[in-house]
């Protein structure tokens, strides 16, 4: 089949109702709205041109391909095959005529389309200056130029890489051989990290150690050489000997072909919300377009891009909710590198100026930190070496997030960041408890279903968590990837009213005057705390039932799952502590006492009133996978016990000095 | 950090406050283990737990004695209505078992403020009819009335009625309210000691007694004035009649043959042991008393800020704190020295009442603060003054016969105390010549005498 008769075919399906979505481009990007127009519409084509030969691929990780570190076949971009979607390869696409609705490729051939989508993203900034016409120039932007760059690398030669970017200085490492010298010509500094002297240090001496010279503050005055280049000489003086060049001075938005097209451009091609340029059914995503005089220059915005433009082309309101409103969302820059081993990794932009710094140094274990701030919010990191917090860092840099000064004195000391915002239990360190009745870590758990425990069953029965009281289960499906199901606490309105009625007893005790001065008499029932024999009696029955609660505790911890379901047993703690209460009311006749007897009747009375706080508490959350809550629990919990553990000693000499006097 | 396991430092924190309390229990002053306020009669001497806990662990009877011991002789005195004794009857078992008449901490429980009524008792104010049941039938006269008013209505009291029997209120019956023309009786101690040693002169400064004992240094400051007014005073004083010299109430225990003078003043402020010498008795009763009450103990003096009444505070008791020991002005020691520290009601409308505002010929007030609450008591020919005002106070009918009887019918002094608003005016209000008691004291006295009820109060 000729591609004539291909494209009557095309032209034909149209005819019956197909609408056609021509997308110029073939990256990710061009990929991605393809997929989502294929999936949300039954009845559309999409034709998309690709300019290399080769299939989709994702451009960057070619530096890491580069430099051995994925394979080869990692680059492909996996693609359902639809008979609807059609990929033409090699064939570039050079003109638009918004008017006849169609494009033509390098073959004159005509495509019509219903819409356009231009995703034709950025290409490798050129040398601003005539090169001289002899060999040895190397760009980095294509599987070509990976193929060329390879064999660069294979001949050994020295090589001056232009550009002291992250791409310059990945390439500069990757075309590193035993005997091969790689200069770094950098106009000003590496990474762009002026400014910021002990991690441009960092940097640089660990691409010494990889035998790199790095030329900073250098402008290339001319190249030299017959048939291919030899050396080139800089205004500040340097003679540098090279075989080859290799520019990696950056990109920029691939938009030749708007033309004379009417598409309105500025750096790259204007669009609006929608993704869509001033002429109708045209839009433009991914790298090559602009909105609100902003390029982007990562692939997570330019995949919500796609996704906003497939919507539009659908007329598909977009409901937030549902789509998520990521096109807007801010996106943190991030520049990740391994130089020498040593993890490297910059979010945001550290050149801009920030008014506070904070620094972690710990040059021996090889831990750089350092956050920078503007306003007193973080809108920079430069990290070297690993830090399990990257992550909230980044997430931190996105929301902008304000940090406490202790928060940041306690940086500065340990280098960890204190930080509340993290909200699932992946984040949390290995140490991490998640078990708090069986003291189970986050890393026995981990390594637990690693030994192939996937459900809740089998690891309760290997490890032991979740065995017991059952408040961890979400974080451990979490850790399932299994969805969280709601845990309720049997009883809860009954534990819920017993805690408030706890609490109002509580409020009488401390509020209420003795009861001597009351109107109604009291003189059967005042036995209980005008007798001596009485005042035993009711003494005893208060150690009692106080033991009794304990037994709560006495379960949890002597492990003893056979004899009732913990809630069960959270019921009968909340009715003795009522029954206690009460028993407190007659021992005492509501006179607090002084001295002894008042720290035991308030430590008594506060732990009362936590154990009803905790009650109503989890009555009033059925479920325990948000973090916070988590957190919040265990620490009423912990005042609840440290408040108990003060009362035998008071209870002893209470007792003892009754009959010592 | 994260705090694994609460118990280990639970039990830590259990043995490290027991040991704490512990210590504070054998060498520490046991304020922790006070339980709760003390009494109004106890209060000032709570921090001597072996006042009333005389050794650990002793019990109930061991108590009973340290009560007895400081006051069955008081109550002993007032011929008490429901001593110990009289419960050693089998007949009051069965009520015994109800309430243990026989324990002083039945009734008065020490340490429960909060429970605790008027005069210290702790049982709720019924509580009469635990054992009285039987006389709203017996006595027809009673019948309107209820059993917590027994106590608490000035007719009855359960241990001191001294004042309150029948025949006793029925002897002023129908008499006047005021006595205008009786009088105090007058003090004997000093016609008693000059009859004795009829022909002893007063020490005089000059004496050779008191140059002899002080011979350079006491002259060669007696240019000070303080000290020229001070032996000016005691030189009028019954101290310098009587021969007491500035050396019998200025010793130095430690150094009794120093004799500088700067040195002597300045160590030898007197403590009650001097006044002791010669007024054994009268400091006796003050050591009963709530003014000496902690010194007795060997506490510092009372404070009157440490006071639960209502005082003016930095001062102090003490016998010179209201006795000028030089000057000995009757005056300054009955009134001023009293209103230095009280600060009541009652006592700031002493100067309102009756009994200041009608004066002798010498203006001065007829009846002082002391003549009330530390009368002068006829014991045979002599005349003593109490130094215990709670001997005639709580109830307040123990001053009725000592005191108010002097001047008033029983009836018009019964009236009047039983009143608080007119004990709060300290007797300036108008006051009827009426008290209820009387209505049944006259009922009975107009009928036969057979028909006469019993006189158990």
């Amino acid at each position: 089949m000729t591609v004539a008769e291909r494209n009557d075919i095309v032209l034909s399906d149209s005819k019956v109702g197909l609408h056609t979505t021509i997308v110029i481009g073939n990256g990710p990007v061009g990929q991605r709205i393809a997929e989502k127009l294929l999936t949300l519409n039954p009845y559309h084509r999409v034709i998309i041109f690709g300019e290399e030969s080769s299939p989709a691929y994702n451009r960057a990780k070619l530096s890491s391909v580069l430099a051995n570190q994925q394979c080869f076949d990692s680059l492909f971009i996996k693609q359902v095959p639809n008979h609807r979607h059609i990929n033409y390869l090699g064939r570039q696409v050079v003109a638009i005529d918004p008017l006849d609705k169609s494009v033509s490729d390098q073959f004159n051939q005509k495509f019509h389309y219903d819409s356009l989508v231009i995703a034709t993203g950025s290409r490798a900034k050129q040398w601003p200056e005539k090169l001289p016409n002899i060999e040895g120039f190397y760009y980095f932007r294509s599987i070509e130029d990976l193929n060329k760059l390879k064999t660069l690398r294979d001949s050994q030669l020295d090589i001056a890489v232009i550009g002291a970017g992250s791409l310059g200085i990945e390439t500069a490492l990757a075309l590193k051989t035993q005997n091969n010298k790689i200069h770094v010509i950098a106009r000003k500094q590496v990474l762009g990290l002026d400014g910021h002297h002990h991690a441009i240090d960092w940097v640089l001496s660990s691409l010494i150690e990889q035998g790199i010279h790095v030329h900073e503050h250098t402008h290339i005055k001319e190249f030299k050489g017959l048939t291919k280049i030899e050396s080139l000489t800089t205004y500040e003086g340097e003679n540098i000997q090279v075989d080859a060049v290799v520019f990696c001075i950056g990109i920029e938005p691939n938009i030749s072909l708007t033309q004379h097209t009417g598409i309105k451009t500025n750096k790259g091609i204007i669009v609006n919300e929608s993704c869509e340029t001033n002429l109708q059914n045209i839009y433009a995503i991914g790298e090559c377009c602009e909105h609100n005089g902003k390029l982007i220059g990562t692939i997570a915005p330019g995949l919500h891009q796609a996704d906003k433009a497939a919507e539009s082309i659908l007329n598909i309101v977009s409901h937030p909710e549902l789509f998520g409103n990521e096109f807007n969302e801010p996106s943190v820059e991030e520049i990740i590198l391994k130089v020498s081993q040593r993890h490297t990794v910059i979010f945001g932009d550290p050149s801009l100026p920030s008014d506070m710094h904070k620094v972690y140094n710990d040059r021996k274990n090889g831990v750089y930190r350092k956050l920078l701030f503007r306003n007193n919010r973080l809108f920079a990191a430069i990290i070297i070496g690993l830090w399990h917090q990257e992550n909230q860092v980044k997430e931190a840099i996105l929301q902008k997030s304000q940090f406490s000064s202790s928060v940041l004195f306690r940086f500065e000391q340990t280098g960890y960041l204190d930080l509340k915002t993290t909200k699932t239990v992946r984040h949390k360190p290995d140490e991490y408890l998640i078990c708090l009745c069986e003291q189970v870590t986050k890393k026995q758990i981990t390594d637990c279903i690693s030994q192939g425990n996937r459900n809740l069953e089998s690891i309760a029965e290997n490890c032991k968590a979740g065995s017991n009281c059952g408040s961890c289960q979400p974080l451990i499906l979490e850790l399932l990837d299994q969805p969280a199901e709601n845990l309720f606490v049997r009883f809860e309105q009954t534990i819920k009213r017993l805690s408030i009625i706890s609490l109002i007893i509580i409020g009488f005790i401390i509020s209420l005057p003795a009861f001597k001065d009351w109107t109604f008499s009291f003189e059967s029932v005042q036995y209980f705390w005008s007798d001596s024999l009485g005042q035993q009696i009711s003494g005893y029955t208060l150690l009692a039932l106080i033991l009794i609660a304990g037994s709560l505790s006495a379960k949890r911890r002597l492990k003893i799952p056979s004899i009732g379901h913990l809630d069960s047993w959270r019921l009968f703690h909340s009715i003795i502590g009522i029954i206690s209460l009460l028993t407190l009311v007659f021992h005492t006749g509501l006179s607090l006492g002084n001295n002894l007897n008042f720290a035991l009747i308030l430590i008594f009375l506060l732990a009362t009133t936590t154990g009803s706080l905790i009650g109503l508490f989890m009555a009033n959350n059925h479920h325990w996978s948000d973090e916070k809550l988590r957190h919040v629990r265990l620490w009423w919990t912990r005042l609840h016990f440290t408040l108990l553990w003060c009362l035998p000693s008071l209870l002893i000499f209470h007792i003892l000095i009754v009959y010592y006097f | 950090m994260i705090i694994k396991k609460i118990w280990p430092i639970g039990l830590l924190i259990t043995i490290i406050s027991s040991l704490t309390l512990l210590y504070h229990l054998e060498k520490g002053d046991r304020l922790f283990f006070l339980a709760g306020e003390t009494t109004h009669g106890h209060y000032q001497i709570e921090l001597v737990c072996s006042a009333c806990h005389s050794e650990p662990f002793a019990g109930k009877e061991a108590i009973q004695q340290t009560c007895e011991s400081c006051h069955q002789s008081e109550l002993d005195k007032v011929s008490d209505s429901h001593p110990k004794k009289k419960f050693s009857d089998p007949r009051f078992a069965s009520m015994l078992n109800q309430l243990d008449a026989t324990q002083c901490v039945s009734c008065h429980k020490e340490h429960d403020q909060k429970h605790t009524y008027t005069n210290g008792v702790t049982l709720p104010i019924g509580f009469c009819e635990t054992c009285h049941q039987e006389t709203l039938e017996e006595r027809p006269s009673h019948q309107s009335f209820d059993f917590t008013t027994c106590a608490y209505s000035g007719c009855h009291n359960y241990h001191d009625n001294s004042m309150l029997y029948e025949d006793y209120l029925a002897r002023s019956l129908n008499k006047e309210p005021t006595d205008r023309e009786s009088r105090l009786p007058l003090k004997t101690a000093m016609s008693r000691w000059t009859k004795k040693n009829p022909n002893t002169i007063p020490l005089s400064f000059d004496s050779k007694l008191i140059k002899n004992l002080y011979p350079d240094e006491l002259i060669n400051q007696v240019s000070s004035q303080d000290l020229v007014r001070i032996i000016s005073e005691w030189q009028q004083s019954s101290h310098a009649i009587t021969q007491v010299a500035c050396i019998d109430c200025h010793q130095n225990s430690q150094n009794t043959e120093s004799n500088k003078v700067s040195e002597f003043l300045k160590v030898s402020k007197p403590e009650i042991s001097a006044c002791n010498n010669c007024h054994e008795k009268q400091v006796g009763q003050y050591l009963e008393s709530r003014h000496g009450m902690s010194l007795a103990l060997g506490l510092k003096p009372l404070k009157t800020e440490h006071s639960r009444l209502n005082l003016k505070p930095n001062q102090e008791t003490g016998c010179i704190q209201c006795h000028n020991p030089h000057a000995l002005i009757e005056r300054t020691t009955q009134v001023e020295a009293c209103l230095n520290c009280h600060n009541d009601e009652h006592s700031l409308n002493y100067k309102l009442s009756p009994h200041f505002v009608i004066k002798t010929q010498n203006q001065e007030p007829i009846v002082t603060c002391s003549n009330c609450h530390l009368p002068r008591i006829k014991k045979g020919k002599r005349i003593e003054i109490g130094h215990n005002p709670n001997d005639f106070l709580r109830p307040n009918s123990k001053i009725l016969r000592p005191v108010c009887d002097t001047c008033h019918s029983t009836e018009f002094s019964l009236a009047a105390l039983s009143d608080t608003q007119q004990v709060k005016a300290n007797f300036s209000l108008p006051q009827e010549n009426h008290h209820p008691t009387y209505d049944l004291v006259r009922k009975r006295d107009s009928s036969s005498s057979k028909d006469k009820e019993s006189t158990i109060p």
